[in-house]
């Protein structure tokens, strides 16, 4: 047995009963700002943090030493850590 | 070093990526999330990151799903979206701790190395987060108006000297810059304090964020228990009447990106 419902910015929040929960879509519309915004919340600057180390060889001979300190992150945070002020209008769907 | 070097510098390194991808397909683990390691493994056929096919890998007292491929670099958005689907998809099992995107290592004996300090703490959080999903609350409001009402009030309270120097008005605009901020942060929790006083019956874990966007004057993070979700959906239901000058969304099941570590915990 299941509580479905639509909110009226047409996301659906439904929970499932016992057992396997439903969750709200497959895909993100990526023309959803704010949905957009969210994933790169939690995806980008959430979540556990371990650094991770590459080294990339040619013939054996290691030429580039890349040490991952999960350096990506959102662009309101890195303004923050660079106290950067933000700008009004920012679009955060561009991230590189 | 400045942005067109920055620049330059990165594309001799994705450059210098592919010509030892072309010699030794160098191959890196991409992690998706921290389960327990009886956990359910990931449905066959079940893709993540670039296309690559997820497995399980079962360590010294966690598991961990992963893919392995070239390491590849740049974070278009289709990438993060392809690694919150794979931790979705553990979430439907059983309850990950996800990892962020971008942790990848040279092998899984590099990665097990890098984890195995934290064990016990990561344990601690999967029986924290056991059974539990992440839902997120989103108030948006017009952050061009508010600023713009915010330092109409500051200007109203500030006396400024008319005989003072250029050092002191630099002082002074500086502390009403300031004070902005605090006008502003002030109305941003105001608002939240409403928006929560729906929700505190139910005692849940939580994680806040004042002003993390323009736009944004705060979000908030719940940990709701699987059957709890039905009851969190009418409290949200009931949070979104009566409001003026701010919008709220609400967003989830997610897995729980926000209490994943013990510093992100919060609480009710």
């Amino acid at each position: 047995m299941s509580d479905s419902g639509t909110s009226p910015d047409g996301m659906d929040i439904t929970a499932a009963g016992e057992g396997e929960l439903d969750l709200w879509g497959d895909t993100l519309d990526p023309d959803e700002p704010r949905s957009l915004a969210d994933l790169i919340n939690r995806v980008l600057d959430r979540g556990v943090v371990v650094s991770g180390d590459v080294t990339i060889s040619v013939a054996g001979v290691d030429l580039v030493y890349l040490q991952l300190h999960a350096l990506l992150t959102s662009i309101s945070t890195a303004r923050r850590s660079l106290k950067v002020p933000d700008r009004p209008g920012n679009d955060r769907r561009s991230v590189r | 070093m400045t942005g067109a070097r920055f620049a330059r510098a990165r594309r001799l390194l994705n450059k210098s990526v592919e010509y030892a991808s072309a010699f030794n397909g160098p191959l890196v683990l991409h992690v998706y999330c921290v389960r327990f390691p009886d956990d359910a493994a990931p449905d066959p056929g079940l893709l993540g990151v670039d296309g690559l096919p997820v497995r399980a890998v079962r360590g010294e007292g966690l598991g961990f799903w992963v893919s392995e491929g070239p390491l590849t670099m740049g974070t278009p958005v289709e990438r993060l979206r392809e690694h919150d689907l794979v931790v979705r998809s553990a979430l439907r099992s059983a309850t990950p701790l996800p990892v962020r995107f971008g942790t990848r290592f040279r092998d899984v004996a590099a990665m097990e190395a890098a984890f195995r300090p934290r064990i016990p703490e990561l344990r601690e959080q999967l029986e924290r987060v056991r059974d539990s999903v992440e839902m997120g609350v989103r108030i948006s409001w017009n952050g061009a108006e508010q600023r713009e009402a915010a330092g109409a009030l500051v200007r109203s309270q500030t006396r400024s000297s008319p005989t003072a120097g250029p050092g002191r008005r630099y002082l002074e605009q500086r502390r009403a810059e300031a004070r902005v901020e605090e006008v502003l942060r002030a109305r941003a929790s105001e608002i939240l304090e409403g928006i929560e006083s729906h929700f505190r019956q139910m005692q849940l874990p939580v994680v806040r964020t004042l002003l993390p966007e323009p736009n944004t004057a705060a979000t908030l993070a719940h940990l709701v228990h699987r059957r709890e979700v039905g009851s969190y959906r009418q409290a949200a239901l009931r949070a979104r009447e009566n409001l003026r000058e701010v919008a709220v969304s609400f967003s989830g099941p997610w897995a729980p990106y926000s209490f994943a570590a013990p510093a992100d915990a919060g609480g009710a």
